[in-house]
């Protein structure tokens, strides 16, 4: 058959091109992006750019908790510190200069979440899971006594203290559309980062000594510097998070939202939608986001879900809702493909039989 | 230098808060003996039951809410049967929680049931903050506003009573422990698992029977912190991670060196609040104590790993 004149030709390359799930999934994510932003409400749009910056904040803990198999209770604290460093910086500067650039700002955040997380891995990185949770579960207490407290860091619950949106190589992010897209590209870069990261050779180290400890003590493996450096990683990755949520409100932020609840609340993403996937992880941390919010008149108490999460993700198993579905979908491949073999074998035996019976007594 | 009234007050104070801890921790140290958990989900538990008992006694005209909403219509019952209702709740809830925990996840890695203890407490948080949001409420005591003065120090009856239930529950718990049937299965189950199963003790009966008397410590601890500070879901948690720290000295495992480090964390916070060592912020005062803790799981370790070598050479 030949194609009309105005039909669409692929190159020549792609003619036998079937775009997997995948593809297709990245290509409709794409597409509602560029597409949904232009016909909701600001804020929607606002609210899913602090799911993005949640969805960051829970790849870092799922780094902690997925590959270095350690409960850290201290989420809130980290992505707080940054938050209020970064909004210091920003507002202020330092010492009396005058307030610094995006840039040197988030870079100061980060930097005090990933020294803060790292300083937490350096003694406790030796000690066994549960108490890795008590004592993180302290830092982040101590945190809610201390730096949050301070309101010349926090900027307090004034409402006439503003933190300025960025302004990026002359580019200034000061409304909420520009601040959901940039907030998305930082997810994504973050996605590819962990994505990179654990099939490097640092990364499988992570995995290995999860796994076993003895095993990658043998193979040269430091289980120490790994667990520290897992720690690092997941600090790095929620300072990410919180130098971009300190200008997202445009004023501080309250402290409630940096408190031990939200500690759960935070670790219940991972635990709901497993470590397997980064797609996974990002789809829940923003549903987790949304939700409340669309079922306000529902009254859906943001303990509740949290709990709620905690209890069915760990009912799932490790894998989590992400790696059940996968697993349920590959399950459904699989079956398909063996239908196909057989049928295809039934195909190729059909007119065999008759010979066979010839040749059979 | 020390100033001894200073010291004096500080000591008793520190043995009301420590006692008040040790309860809590005696809960935590039954739970995670019998299911290899950090049993988090006693602050939820310790929660509902101090709401409930507040709901029951409070005089409605001192609540937040009075007159706006009808959770705050409180009732002002007598308080004996409000104290009983409340330990029921938390035997309830920790039966319910103990049915799923000391089942289909009996074997499961102690982490992993760590976090679903965590989920427990959430919901049971979100509970009560669905009923009561934001509330933070004054809680009648149930032994009365009395005071006495005790070695120079002004103590009240609910710090007296403290103690002494904490005491009461020592002996109690000592004597079911070493001296009771029940007390050989619990040990026998905490040591291990399989081999109890194997001799043909009921596991499962028994270790439900463990967490709801934690669960009825840990409604009692409810309704007796929130008289000495306020009945709010964060002051609840605040006083669970005291404990805790608490039963990580005694390693999760040992009553009495459990006991020891609720009464330490007692000591160090009333001291450092008292004044003995001046005029310390609160934020310092967190510093301090998380330092403690720190130094205790050090030593918890060092001696579990001691131990470790021993029996392997």
């Amino acid at each position: 058959m030949s194609s009309s004149p105005t039909s669409l030709r692929l190159p020549a390359g792609l003619s036998g091109y079937r775009p997997t799930p995948q593809v297709m999934g990245v290509v409709v994510l794409a597409l509602a992006i560029g597409i949904v932003p232009h016909f909701v409400r600001e804020y929607w749009i606002f609210l899913s750019t602090a799911g993005f910056l949640t969805a960051i904040t829970v790849m870092g803990l799922a780094v902690i908790i997925g590959w270095a198999g350690q409960v850290t209770l201290a989420g809130a604290a980290l992505l707080g510190t940054s938050v209020y460093i970064t909004g210091y910086l920003l507002r202020e500067g330092l010492a009396g200069s005058a307030p610094w650039p995006f840039i040197p700002a988030m870079i100061g955040g980060v930097a005090c979440a990933t020294v803060l997380s790292a300083l937490v891995a350096i003694p406790t990185a030796k000690f066994s899971g549960i108490y890795v949770m008590v004592l993180t579960m302290g830092l982040q207490v101590t945190m809610e006594r201390t730096l949050f407290t301070y309101t010349w860091i926090t900027g307090g619950a004034g409402a006439d203290v503003r933190v300025p949106r960025p302004k990026v190589f002359g580019f200034h992010f000061n409304t909420d559309t520009r601040y959901f897209y940039l907030s998305f590209v930082v997810m994504v870069i973050a996605g590819v980062l962990m994505h990179s990261l654990r099939r490097s050779r640092h990364g499988r180290a992570i995995h290995l000594v999860r796994t076993d400890r003895q095993a990658a003590a043998a193979v040269g493996i430091s289980p120490w510097r790994y667990r520290v450096i897992a720690f690092a990683v997941g600090g790095f990755l929620i300072g990410i998070a919180g130098a971009f949520t300190a200008p997202l409100y445009e004023s501080p932020p309250a402290l409630t939202q940096y408190i031990l609840f939200q500690s759960l609340f935070l670790l219940a993403i991972p635990v709901v939608a497993g470590t397997q996937t980064i797609v996974g992880l990002a789809s829940v941390a923003v549903a987790f986001q949304i939700l409340p919010a669309a079922l306000q008149s529902h009254r859906l108490s943001v303990y509740l879900l949290g709990g709620a999460g905690l209890i069915g993700g760990t009912l799932l198993g490790p894998r989590g809702m992400a790696g059940t579905l996968l697993d349920v979908l590959q399950q459904r491949r699989d079956v398909a493909r063996l239908r196909q073999v057989a049928g295809a074998d039934e195909e190729t035996e059909a007119p065999s039989r008759p010979a066979e019976s010839r040749e059979s007594p | 230098m020390f100033d001894p009234f200073i010291v004096k007050a500080s000591l008793v104070t520190g043995v009301a808060l420590g006692a008040l801890y040790g309860i809590l921790a005696v809960g935590l140290v039954l739970s995670f003996r019998m299911s290899r958990m950090v049993a988090f989900v006693h602050g939820g538990i310790a929660l509902c039951s101090a709401f409930l008992y507040w709901y029951l006694t409070a005089d409605p005209a001192r609540t937040s809410g009075h007159g706006t909403n009808l959770a705050y219509a409180t009732k002002e019952w007598p308080k004996a049967p409000a104290v009983i209702l409340a330990m029921l709740l938390g035997v309830g809830l920790a039966a319910l929680f103990a049915w799923v925990a000391t089942g289909r996840m009996a074997n499961w890695p102690r982490v992993t049931v760590t976090t679903f203890a965590l989920g427990g407490m959430l919901i049971f948080t979100g509970i009560t903050q669905e009923i009561w949001p934001g509330a933070f409420e004054i809680v009648p005591s149930p032994f009365g506003r009395g005071r006495v003065t005790i070695w120079g120090a002004n103590v009240s009856h609910h710090q007296i009573a403290v103690i002494g239930i904490l005491v009461f529950l020592v002996i109690v718990l000592h004597f079911v422990v070493t001296r009771t049937k029940t007390g050989v299965q619990m040990r026998a189950i905490s040591d291990d698992v399989e081999a109890a199963e194997i001799v043909g003790i009921p596991v499962r009966k028994v270790s439900m029977g463990v967490w709801c008397l934690s669960g009825a410590l840990a409604g009692l601890g409810g309704v007796l912190l929130t008289p000495m500070t306020r009945l709010g879901a964060s002051v609840v948690l605040f006083v669970l991670i005291r404990s805790l720290a608490g039963a990580v000295l005694g390693g999760f495992r040992s009553l009495p060196l459990a006991l020891l480090g609720a009464m330490l964390f007692g000591q160090v916070e009333a001291h450092t609040a008292g004044g003995t060592f001046g005029k310390i912020s609160s934020g310092w005062r967190e510093v301090i104590l998380m330092a403690v803790l720190f130094l205790g799981v050090l030593l918890v370790v060092r001696r579990k790993r001691s131990q470790f070598r021993l029996a392997e050479t």
